[in-house]
């Protein structure tokens, strides 16, 4: 992070600008890596005597641990998946009807719901006491509670996944109609229909793969955010396993008052995780810094 | 042609039923008396809870509160943002302050409230309406950096100079060309940083150590208190006011790009 | 770049090394007309578990008003529970913070343990309180918390007793003791489960001590006794675990939670640390009215539940008028109604004065839950902090992660 020694400042706003910049998105990450990496070495803490790499060998040995990156990667890999079938659909099929009137209100609409309000709607939708499962009842589908396929707090994430996918459908779904429109598709498959390619043809060929491309970046970006996730795991999880963000704060609010180091632990495995995913993603061609190009 | 016309619009309104579906569904919650398993609809409706809302309730002091934050994050979010994107777009070092911009913005809030509420508590910002704010401008900022960074071209930057050599004043450049020039791309940093804070429970939770009992606060101890009819309530106060913004400028919406 | 974070690294060490400067407490020269005064206006934060409705009634409607009329004292309620309060604090201490975000906490068993530990609480501060007096300090349920001396450190606030709680539409014939439940989850898969929190804690306590025999575990924590007795205790779970609600390969995260499976119909028990809840819940109309309340043999565990201060506190003295109008004779009363919460008293009748004690007399007869007589015939106390604190790991990973 070597800044060039020279002219760092041209004129005094400039100075105050990157100096914001500094101030309220470079220092908090740093001071908190800081904090978090001494807690874990024993350096700082009121329970800690001194500086020893126990936490950590406790922390990396635990399988709870890695089986709780597992399933971070696992709920958000199969929400980004679920989420790109369901908005390159949408935004293909209902091309028309999504852009003007009731549908092309209501598709924004589930973006006004915030993660905990989305939790708290599958849990009321989808447990075995839910409406689905009461509808179910009705309808004789099923004759007691507990013979409603279990869709939250599930060893799948079933209903964690759902969530996501949610609250993920409708954003993509419409950045991939922006999309579409950017990458001027419409001629494209003039084009293509001209030289005798099917509808089915022109989508394999020409649509998908130009929108996935494009969406690389955001994608990308989507699928650490839902890593990062904790309402929803928290309400619509189990126990075990856990989502990293419900790990860290389950272990830093433990009874036993040791676990906090392997609670930063956590926390700075997950930020390492995210860095590398970053770097690699800035390395990639496919990138650049503008969310909407 | 035409059947799958057909078929195609009738697919659409499935698909609006779906989307508008959660709302109407945490509404009747929320007026619901009773409505429990095995009953598809409520027993009967009322609006008992709803009014003791408009009378001495912290629900409503709950309501203001996240209004005030939401609005302070938004407003200074996007002007620092803004101010901050500038400079940083004419940086020689452009590339990396927008690659470090990325990490404050993809990092999850509960997990950068924890390791950071040490500084906090020194700051003594702990438990405090400010130090809410502070911990979700450190979320909304760097949202806000990077949404402008596409704003600042060559176009831009030889229309500042243009007013320069005009004689305009550096204030002057901004209040008459640049914000006018943003106003489309402002108003959408308005609104997505006031919905950043608007939703932001993890981070507002360790920070505000439950005391700044903002709405989402109110849904989670609602939902802990298994009632589900003021979750309900709380969940329509938090999803109503984006709805209807929504709806008023969804003329709007349909114009401009995402 | 290298001599900054020297400097950083130092700089944390130092911090964390300062004790927090203690400010001078004048409070203990201060007679009770003074501190009321200097109560006055003052705020007062407390954290405490909000996850009954009735408990957050209470104190809203009824405490928060009360103590704002009588004594100027604005009193605030923050969630949390005790792992939560323990962490804040800690937290703070750490940070070298002389003044808390807390004034009164709601605690006991290992938080006040682990809070006396890292010397977080004021005290001893109870005797000041006028209406200590009336305190039934010399019942050992009451002088003990999960075995510990209070010493004046945390004031009684309250006194339950676990209790089973079944639908007797759904289940003629409860389970009486653990030999009984096995047959009972064989015959009725999925309809038994145990929430994982303090209630559950405290559930599997008294299979714990069932398994020991009477008194084997009192005293200080012993980690071979506890070894000797836990790993048959988690044979016995992981036994009849296929046997519980979603075959016990996850468990309801809150005792509320597992209320609403039992009003719902999922399962066909459930429990409370309170032994009136049942007149309570039903009372409110959230239990059905067949819902009736038992104990487990050979005891279920009789505990207090307390409120302390923070040591850093800047409103001490609003918070023991607080403490003390939540030990007076009306508010405790209030408590004890089974439509107000049903939480039993820490005042000793005798020590009242006549009109009180003939109102506690009068209070509506607990129709559903378990008699006062056979309460303290099976009355169990609380074991040391550190089985608490063990169970909670050790019904993890040697139960839910199996």
């Amino acid at each position: 992070m070597r800044i060039s020694e020279r002219k760092l400042f041209n004129n005094k706003a400039e100075a105050i600008g990157i100096l914001l910049f500094l101030v309220l998105a470079v220092l908090p990450l740093v001071l908190g890596v800081i904090y978090a990496l001494l807690y874990s070495l024993g350096v700082i803490g009121l329970v800690s005597d001194g500086f020893t790499f126990s936490y950590w060998q406790r922390a990396l040995s635990d399988a709870e641990f890695w089986l709780s990156i597992g399933y971070t990667f696992y709920i958000a890999l199969a929400t980004i998946g679920l989420t790109i079938i369901l908005s390159l659909f949408l935004s293909l099929y209902f091309r028309k009807e999504l852009r003007h009137g009731l549908p092309g209100f209501a598709i924004y609409v589930p973006l006004a719901f915030p993660a905990i309000v989305v939790a708290f709607l599958f849990f009321q939708l989808l447990s075995q006491s839910g409406l689905f499962a009461r509808i179910a009842f009705q309808l004789g589908l099923i004759a007691d509670s507990s013979v409603f396929p279990e869709l939250v707090n599930d060893p799948f994430g079933i209903g964690i996944i759902g969530a996501h996918t949610f609250m993920a459908t409708p954003f993509f779904t419409l950045y991939f109609m922006n999309l579409y429109r950017q990458a001027n598709l419409k001629e494209f498959r003039q084009v293509a229909e001209s030289l005798g390619a099917s509808a089915f043809e022109q989508l394999r060929r020409i649509v998908v793969p130009v929108l996935l491309k494009r969406a690389f970046p955001t994608l990308t970006l989507y699928t650490i955010f839902v890593m990062g996730s904790y309402e929803i795991p928290l309400i619509l999880g189990r126990q075990t396993p856990q989502m990293m963000s419900v790990l860290v704060i389950r272990k830093l609010r433990r009874f036993s008052l040791a676990t906090i180091p392997e609670a930063y632990i956590t926390a700075i495995v997950f930020i390492t995780i995210i860095i590398a995913l970053l770097t690699l993603l800035f390395k990639s061609k496919n990138f650049s810094y503008d969310l909407d190009r | 042609m035409i059947s799958t016309g057909r078929a195609r619009t009738f697919w659409a309104k499935v698909l609006i039923i779906t989307l508008l579906f959660p709302v109407a569904y945490l509404l009747m919650l929320s007026l619901a008396t009773q409505w429990i398993f095995p009953s598809v609809l409520p027993a009967s409706l009322t609006l008992d809870r709803w009014s003791t809302l408009l009378g001495a309730s912290n629900l409503f002091g709950s309501l203001l509160l996240s209004l005030g934050i939401a609005l302070s994050v938004a407003t200074i979010s996007t002007f620092a943002g803004f101010f901050s994107s500038k400079h940083l777009a004419y940086h020689p070092q452009r590339s990396l302050w927008m690659q470090l911009s990325y990490f404050p913005f993809v990092l999850s809030p509960v997990i950068y409230a924890a390791v950071l509420y040490f500084y906090f508590i020194k700051l003594d910002l702990s438990g405090s309406f400010f130090g809410v704010i502070l911990g979700q401008l450190l979320i909304a900022y760097p949202y806000s950096v990077i949404l402008f960074s596409g704003f600042w071209s060559e176009r831009i930057q030889q229309i500042e100079k243009l007013t320069q050599t005009l004689g305009g004043s550096r204030w002057q450049i901004y209040r008459r060309v640049l914000l006018p020039m943003a106003q489309g791309l402002l108003l959408v940093c308005f609104f997505q940083t006031f919905l950043i804070s608007w939703f932001e429970y993890g981070l507002t939770t360790i920070i505000g150590v439950g005391k700044v009992q903002t709405l989402t606060l109110k849904v989670f101890q609602y939902i802990n208190e298994a009632n589900f009819y003021n979750a309900a309530l709380a969940s329509s106060l938090l999803v109503l006011p984006p709805i209807i913004l929504l709806f008023f400028n969804r003329k709007y919406l349909f114009r401009q790009r995402w | 770049m290298k001599t900054f974070l020297q400097y950083l690294l130092i700089y944390l060490f130092l911090i964390s090394c300062s004790s927090s400067s203690k400010q001078q407490d004048e409070l203990t020269d201060l007679d009770w007309e003074q501190i009321t005064q200097r109560a006055k206006g003052q705020t007062v934060n407390m954290m405490m578990w909000q996850g009954d409705p009735n408990v957050n009634s209470y104190m809203q409607n009824y405490v928060a008003p009360a103590v704002q009329k009588q004594y100027g004292v604005d009193l605030k309620i923050a969630s949390g529970q005790g792992n939560t309060i323990v962490s804040i604090l800690m937290s703070e201490l750490e940070a070298g913070k002389s003044e808390s975000e807390l004034d009164l906490v709601w605690i006991n068993g290992e938080t006040f343990y682990q809070l006396r530990e890292i010397d977080a609480l004021y005290g001893p501060f109870v005797s000041k309180l006028p209406n200590s007096k009336y305190l039934y300090l010399d019942n050992p349920f009451i002088k003990y918390d999960f075995q510990q001396p209070i010493n004046g450190y945390e004031v009684p606030w309250g006194n339950v007793q676990f209790a089973m709680i079944y639908d007797s539409a759904r289940v003629q014939d409860p389970p009486q003791n653990r030999q009984q439940l096995t047959e009972y989850v064989k015959a009725h898969p999925g309809s038994f489960t145990i929430p994982n929190d303090f209630t559950g804690m405290t559930f599997l306590k008294s299979l714990l001590i069932d398994f020991a025999g009477p008194g084997t575990l009192d005293g200080e924590f012993d980690k071979e006794t506890y070894q000797q007795y836990s790993t048959q205790l988690w044979e016995y779970l992981n036994r009849i675990k296929p046997y519980f609600w979603k075959e016990g390969k996850t468990f309801p995260s809150s005792v509320s939670a597992m209320h609403q499976l039992f009003v719902n119909g999922e399962i066909n028990l459930t429990m409370s640390n309170n032994d009136t809840e049942v007149d309570n819940k039903m009372l409110e109309g959230l239990f059905p009215e067949t819902a009736r309340a038992y104990l487990l043999q050979p005891g279920t565990i009789q505990n207090s539940h307390y409120v302390g201060i923070p040591d850093n506190s800047t409103h001490k003295a609003a918070a023991m008028v607080v403490s003390n109008f939540l030990i007076s004779p009306e508010a405790q009363y209030r408590k004890a109604r089974p439509d107000v919460w049903g939480d039993g008293t820490v005042l000793a009748k005798e020590k009242l004065p006549d009109n009180w004690q003939s109102k506690f007399n009068d209070i509506p007869k607990r129709r559903y839950a378990p008699s006062q007589d056979s309460l303290q015939k099976y009355a169990l106390r609380e074991l040391a902090p550190k089985y608490m604190s063990r169970l909670y790991e050790d019904f993890r990973t040697e139960v839910i992660q199996q």
